[in-house]
């Protein structure tokens, strides 16, 4: 302990309360500082907006069903309400014990893809499924109507 | 009995007078289907109790065409979908037109039509829900319809079989079985997608059919190409496997 003050600083950094932000340009004006001291943020509220808007958008134009879309607003409401509300990202970073708080915004994305892509695969199985109904059901009434056919061409003969 | 009693009476006496239904799934089989097909014509002229039908998986070849030209019943599915479904198409097929017994042959003409008879007296009997026609009961008999890698994957399933069952089956993979109609009822409802015979085997015996096996003659393959290599081989096997532990969770 000959130097307790490097000690103090170097837990500071590990605990991530003082750990050195973006640079920022002290000669910028105020509103570029912004954006230079909250990269991180604005390219996730950014990311945010624009993959709502998609999805907002693709099921104005029926390319997604609403309740398709649903999995993918909850996911962004969730994003975004942690990158705007920094605390919250903090409170749930220590609860999982994730030392750096945007790791913690990583790992709430890997959560929600993966909820989504099994969400997918469901779909996909059901989807296979009743396909295969389907395509019996044709085969068989197909059949079906050929043999119709055939005894009603016998009887007219 | 005069001496040629077996010639004067129709060949499939223990058929009685019971519909039975011969489904033949065939993909990709324009070289073979038309000999199965006239081996089963000529088997429902000697017995009018038994008819037949092809299923036709969505073949890109003149499967539906020989068939039809063979003076068949086709079904054909729009797009190929697997064997597991093609014989469930078969068989409901089967059922709504009042088929006792359903009978699946091979499309690739392996198995022989006139030994349906074989499989039968177990089911007549009472003995037996299903009864497997298999190629390695009886030593030295048909042993030559098979090559040594279809072999060994069949003795593995079939000890897979025997512990997932208790039942011993030893060829778990010969696709010439024949059902009674509440089997043939279960599994129009409950077949499964890919890579079926030794699936449905367990399915069927674990909701308590009772499975029998007789040694049957078969032939190799006389056009086209089996569907069974080694990838498939092993996916096979894990896919019996996942789908038998599944199974066994779900109840």
């Amino acid at each position: 302990m000959t130097n307790p003050g490097g000690d103090f600083s170097r837990q500071q950094l590990l605990l991530g309360q003082t750990a050195p932000g973006p640079v920022v340009d002290a000669s910028a004006t105020p509103l570029v500082q912004f954006f230079q001291a909250h990269r991180i943020e604005v390219v996730a509220v950014l990311a945010c907006v624009v993959l709502m808007g998609l999805v907002f958008e693709l099921v104005r134009r029926h390319q997604i069903k609403e309740k398709y879309s649903f999995l993918w607003f909850i996911t962004c409401a969730s994003l975004l309400a942690l990158t705007l509300k920094r605390a919250w990202l903090t409170h749930l970073a220590d609860a999982l014990g994730v030392y750096y708080p945007p790791t913690a915004l990583f790992l709430v994305l890997s959560f929600f893809m993966i909820v989504i892509l099994v969400h997918f695969s469901m779909v996909v199985s059901k989807l296979l499924t009743q396909n295969q109904k389907l395509a019996q059901k044709i085969a068989l009434l197909e059949a079906e109507v050929e043999h119709q056919k055939e005894s009603n061409d016998r009887s007219a003969a | 009995m005069p001496r040629n009693a077996r010639q004067i009476l129709p060949r499939l006496t223990p058929l009685r007078r019971e519909k039975l239904t011969a489904v033949i799934p065939a993909f990709e089989e324009a070289g073979n289907i038309a000999s199965v097909v006239l081996e089963l014509q000529y088997l429902s002229k000697q017995n009018p109790n038994i008819d037949f039908v092809v299923v036709d998986d969505g073949s890109s070849d003149d499967t539906r065409k020989v068939a039809l030209a063979a003076g068949a019943r086709v079904i054909s599915h729009p797009y190929n979908m697997g064997i597991g479904v093609t014989v469930q198409t078969g068989f409901r097929y089967a059922l709504a037109h009042g088929a006792q017994y359903v009978v699946q042959v091979d499309g690739d003409g392996q198995h022989i039509p006139e030994e349906i008879e074989k499989l039968l007296p177990p089911l007549h009997a009472g003995t037996a829900d299903v009864v497997v026609g298999t190629r390695f009961a009886k030593k030295g008999e048909g042993l030559e319809a098979t090559t040594w890698t279809r072999w060994l994957a069949g003795r593995g399933l079939s000890l897979a079989i025997q512990f997932l069952t208790g039942r011993r089956i030893s060829d778990t993979t010969s696709g010439f079985r024949v059902f009674n109609r509440e089997a043939a009822e279960f599994i129009a409802n409950n077949y499964p997608d890919d890579y079926p015979e030794v699936q449905v085997l367990v399915t069927l015996a674990r909701n308590g059919f009772r499975i029998a096996e007789v040694p049957v003659r078969m032939r190799s393959r006389v056009a086209g190409r089996s569907s069974i290599n080694w990838w498939r081989a092993i996916y096979y096997v894990f896919k019996v496997m996942f789908s038998s532990f599944m199974d066994k969770v779900r109840r």
